[in-house]
């Protein structure tokens, strides 16, 4: 009995520790990508134009030596272009997914109907209330409100440095409170465990395909 | 009339020397008549199994349909009684089911995610068996039907990207099972075992709560399973 008892509990501990996971090569093949319509109500036909800030993002760092200046592009210098041609490979994605959906990219002096903000987030806790919101309040943590997270379990995070993309659009003709009104956001997760070009603008370009809506 | 004395006197001899032989057999254990259904050799009346699990999931194949082989399953049987052929014991299992699923976007009302998903359940299980043996246990093959009753416990995970996430259930497994022990030779010490089995769990997890993505928000309502497993049997008395 005792050798039976013996041999049944190392047979359980061998199997208990028997527990295949995937390869961090495979997981980070392809990025998270979380779109949310804000207003399930507009109609895309009625937007015409759009403002972007081609070769230029917003960076938020819990790092950056000058974190009030949140300016990256392409084209600056010194620590306005920590991230070298990568805004630029963004924008041009955005812009890509933007016009073959109808959509016709002005200057901001010619009063698009839509603005374009693209920000990317770095170790900064995805779970805690950043206001990312360039307009003085934000939609909370979350996944940038995305509901389905809303609950109170929270998926673990593997990773000590994550990096997430946030590209929003907001309706300049129709503000709320004199503020544009924030129609549709997508987060993109994580940049930094598959910093390449090409995975991040599949990413972009995935976001938009699985918002059909935005389309003219 | 000295000729009948003299027969008479040899039977009473002859029936005297028989109760001694019998009085004198009763003392000698290797000439003990056994009531087994052995008909030579060792009266083996428990075995030890060990055996690879092939599974094929039958429930919740939105979450994973794919075929498992990561299985083993460890069982004992002991002879109930040595007329009915009658064994008990149990099983100790292990399985683990996987699925891989590329690149999807779920809708989920106005919002949407898109992401490759890596699905698994860990499924161990601990069931008291009873199986009834077609033909004697010294033959060379020997077909079995049998049942196990017992608990099972299903660790749910999902990984995608950077994010990953778990769920514990904890259920009653039956699971029937037919097979056959397979000797080398007639009353053979070590065996081949196989069999098919079905097993049916009643663990469920919220999956949806709990932050994984399914389509349409499915949660995890019983497992139901095929299987069949191939092993190595040794044979003990």
């Amino acid at each position: 009995m005792k050798k039976w008892i013996i041999t049944c509990t190392a047979f359980a501990t061998l199997l208990l520790s028997c527990q295949p996971k995937p390869n961090d090569a495979d997981l980070v093949r392809n990025l998270l990508v979380l779109t949310s319509n804000y207003n399930s109500s507009i109609n895309y036909s009625s937007y015409t134009t759009y403002g972007l800030a081609t070769d230029t993002v917003s960076f938020f760092y819990n790092q950056d030596p000058d974190p009030k200046d949140t300016l990256q592009c392409s084209s600056c210098t010194g620590n306005n272009n920590a991230l070298g041609s990568y805004p630029t490979t963004i924008t041009n994605e955005i812009k890509y997914k933007l016009d073959s959906a109808g959509f016709k990219q002005v200057g901001w002096k010619q009063n698009p109907d839509l603005k374009i903000y693209v920000a990317i987030v770095e170790n900064y806790s995805l779970y805690q209330s950043y206001s990312y919101y360039p307009y003085g309040y934000g939609f909370g943590g979350y996944y940038g409100g995305y509901g389905y997270y809303g609950g109170g379990y929270i998926p673990t995070v593997n990773a000590s440095d994550q990096a997430d993309l946030y590209i929003q659009i907001y309706d300049l003709k129709n503000k709320t409170g004199g503020n544009p009104t924030a129609l549709w956001g997508a987060v993109i997760t994580d940049l930094v465990t598959s910093p390449s070009a090409s995975i991040t603008t599949r990413a972009i370009k995935r976001a938009f395909d699985q918002s059909k809506y935005i389309s003219k | 009339m000295r000729n009948f004395f003299a027969a008479i006197i040899c039977c009473l001899l002859v029936t005297s020397l028989h109760g001694q032989y019998y009085y004198d057999r009763s003392k000698n254990p290797d000439r003990t008549v056994k009531q087994s259904n052995q008909s030579a050799g060792r009266d083996f009346d428990t075995y030890y199994s060990f055996s690879w699990d092939f599974n094929t999931p039958l429930s919740n194949q939105n979450f994973i349909s794919d075929n498992s082989n990561l299985g083993t399953k460890f069982s004992i049987r002991k002879r109930l009684n040595n007329v009915d052929g009658l064994w008990v014991g149990g099983d100790l299992g292990w399985a683990a089911y996987q699925q891989h699923i590329p690149f999807t976007s779920y809708q989920y009302g106005s919002s949407a995610v898109g992401a490759e998903v890596f699905n698994y359940t860990y499924n161990y299980s601990l069931t008291g068996n009873i199986d009834y043996l077609l033909m004697p246990m010294n033959k060379i093959f020997v077909p079995y039907a049998g049942v196990g009753v017992g608990l099972a416990y299903i660790k749910f995970a999902q990984y995608y990207n950077i994010y990953g996430g778990t769920l514990d259930s904890f259920g009653l497994q039956v699971h029937p099972e037919v097979g056959i022990l397979v000797g080398f030779k007639e009353n053979s010490s070590w065996r081949i075992k196989a069999a098919v089995h079905y097993d049916y769990a009643s663990n469920s997890g919220k999956l949806a709560a709990n932050n994984f993505i399914t389509p349409g928000n499915d949660d995890y309502h019983g497992f139901m399973n095929m299987g069949f497993q191939i092993g190595i049997v040794k044979m003990a008395w």
